[in-house]
């Protein structure tokens, strides 16, 4: 009830970003019905790649998994030729979600409504009684199936990465992604074969822009989460940096990992520095070094719907999956490589323990955002202030900055005509 | 006494121990008493909780993957020290303890279990339903999880899951 007497209460000229440009955010784009719609068909329904899954998933034709861009249930499957079909999973006939299974393996999909039958690639093959029954019946004459496919998205696949787009006039994938986020891409996704080790799924109540923006703010990371500090995983006084494409939709986090703090970064983060705390099992953190180069941590956020962890030798796809503005689901796909030895498959599961619904580490965000979310719906006509590292939205070469999440809102604006 | 009865007798007598077995256990938990806890499993032990779909398409990833009893106590430490969550009470519901095989003195059992969350200020949900698998040895004359798999049924979660299970 509260919630429908806010809306009404909101008219078109109110949805107004505020003064400030990107350091300030207004709590309504986090709690409003009206934007939330408006997100499905400009973002996620507009000219965007989301992630939809790893090639990994579906080595053979046939096989398919369901998974959502934004709220929108599609279906990613090989097909016969082994090229990669995305397609809507809601039947053109009555709307049927007709795809029951997670995954799986199918030569065709049918709808079991009205049993409507598609090939793989959505288009509509059959129907009963289309010609009806003892001329009875039966679709008019000049129903045409080719006008009745399920809605099929533009597809890309890059280094056994899939991504999709709504919208098919969408910008190709590389331009889209930028040269400096595609080098870190490219980084972990170098071409070898990736094996899946594992899904994790959460429901998070608040929204989905809240997670996106959490892998965006370095700055949280030195205060907020005990485990990394005191490891030095991930730590304000390392070497670091956030980088991010033209338009500032994607960014990157980038760290390496540092010994005891410096008694300076000490004193800034005594409230959560904990010097005494040892593991006494530390095979938790038996880090090797797998990737050229220093950095021992990239968090990639690809706009709008995925976030790459590469945490240590953790690695995860973290796809944002919106249900409402109010709740989101964070599914987890975490994967290794092909060629990995029983040890390193071992290392990644344990060091697992740091992330997902029960992560070491995650549950201070996940716990953290759902407190964002009560504290902004009931204030919703205030707003977020971001001028940690100045107001400008460049490249910095330290973590003690929102540049990226100015970067995200400055996009998100844009494309949302706020 | 009759063999047969006696053979009966000592069949429910345990069956008896470990269905107490499981009710301390969850007792602990209820309680918020993790180093109690701690001492339900052996020195050598494996602890998990992991997705029925994991499970079941043979994945190794779990929510919780502790395969020392030292993992188990810096998780503990974590929890009381380090993790930032909200205030809550969980209930679990044990039912269905069955013994399932004994073999060289390892007891081979599994119990459904169904977990109650009160996050504080608000309704109270269903943090999850699944079952556990379990290894139970006599340890210090005492039984012992040599091993503890939570499978639980949903792969979807609520916001967090902080507490052992």
């Amino acid at each position: 009830m509260e919630q429908v007497i806010r809306k009404l209460s909101r008219t078109p000229s109110d949805y107004r970003w505020p003064e400030g440009g990107a350091t300030r955010v207004p709590f309504w784009v986090y709690t409003d019905d009206e934007i939330y719609r408006r997100e499905q068909e400009k973002i996620f329904g507009g000219a965007s790649w989301s992630y939809v899954a790893l090639e990994a998933e579906i080595p053979n034709s046939g096989d398919f998994v369901k998974t959502s861009i934004g709220d929108r249930p599609v279906i990613v499957v090989r097909d016969k030729d082994g090229s990669i079909n995305v397609i809507a999973n809601s039947c053109a006939h009555r709307g049927v979600a007709f795809c029951k299974e997670s995954r799986g393996n199918a030569q065709s999909f049918t709808c079991p409504y009205h049993q409507w039958n598609y090939d793989l690639k959505g288009k509509l093959v059959g129907i009963p009684f289309r010609r009806g029954y003892k001329k009875q019946g039966g679709m008019p004459d000049d129903f045409d199936l080719n006008e009745h496919s399920v809605r099929s998205l533009k597809v890309h696949s890059r280094h056994g990465v899939i991504f999709a787009s709504f919208d098919h006039s969408v910008e190709p994938f590389e331009e889209y992604i930028g040269t400096n986020m595609l080098g870190y891409f490219d980084r972990v996704f170098d071409g070898r074969e990736l094996k899946v080790l594992g899904y994790e799924r959460q429901s998070i109540e608040c929204n989905w822009k809240l997670m996106f923006e959490n892998i965006k703010d370095p700055y949280h990371a030195s205060v907020l989460h005990v485990f990394l500090m005191t490891f030095g995983l991930f730590r304000m006084d390392q070497e670091s940096a956030v980088e991010m494409d033209e338009t500032g939709r994607h960014s990157a986090l980038i760290s390496r990992r540092a010994g005891q703090a410096s008694a300076e970064a000490a004193e800034e983060m005594k409230n959560n520095l904990r010097n005494n705390f040892t593991l006494e099992d530390p095979n938790l953190l038996d880090v090797v070094k797998e990737f050229s180069g220093n950095n021992s941590v990239v968090m990639l956020t690809l706009f709008p719907n995925i976030i790459i962890q590469q945490q240590s030798n953790t690695l995860a796809m973290r796809q944002i999956v919106t249900r409402s503005p109010g709740v989101f689901e964070l599914h987890w796909t975490f994967f290794g490589y092909a060629s990995d030895s029983e040890e390193m498959v071992k290392r990644r599961v344990r060091q697992a323990n740091l992330m997902g619904p029960s992560g070491l580490v995650s549950v201070d965000d996940s716990e953290v955002l759902a407190m964002s979310q009560s504290g902004m719906f009931p204030y919703d006509n205030h707003q977020v202030v971001l001028e940690m590292g100045g107001r400008e939205i460049k490249d910095t070469e330290h973590m003690i900055t929102e540049v990226a999440i100015r970067g995200f809102y400055k996009h998100y604006a844009k494309v949302m005509g706020l | 006494m009759n063999p047969i009865l006696s053979a009966e007798l000592e069949k429910v007598v345990l069956n008896h121990k470990i269905q107490t077995l499981n009710n301390e256990y969850v007792l602990a938990l209820d309680q918020d008493d993790l180093n109690l806890w701690l001492s339900f499993f052996s020195e050598s032990c494996l602890y998990r909780i992991i997705s029925r779909e994991n499970h079941e398409l043979n994945l190794p990833i779990a929510v919780w993957h502790s395969d020392s009893k030292a993992m188990l106590r810096d998780r503990v430490l974590a929890l009381r020290d380090s993790t930032l969550y909200r205030p809550r009470y969980l209930r679990h519901l044990i039912s269905g303890v069955t013994i399932n095989q004994i073999k060289d003195d390892v007891i081979y059992s599994q119990a459904n279990v169904l977990i109650a969350e009160t996050v504080v200020d608000f309704k109270t949900q269903i943090l999850l339903s699944g079952r556990y698998l379990d290894e139970i040895v006599v340890e210090d004359g005492q039984y012992k999880f040599r091993n503890r798999i939570c499978i639980y049924d949903s792969i979807l979660l609520p916001t967090s899951l902080v507490y052992p299970v």
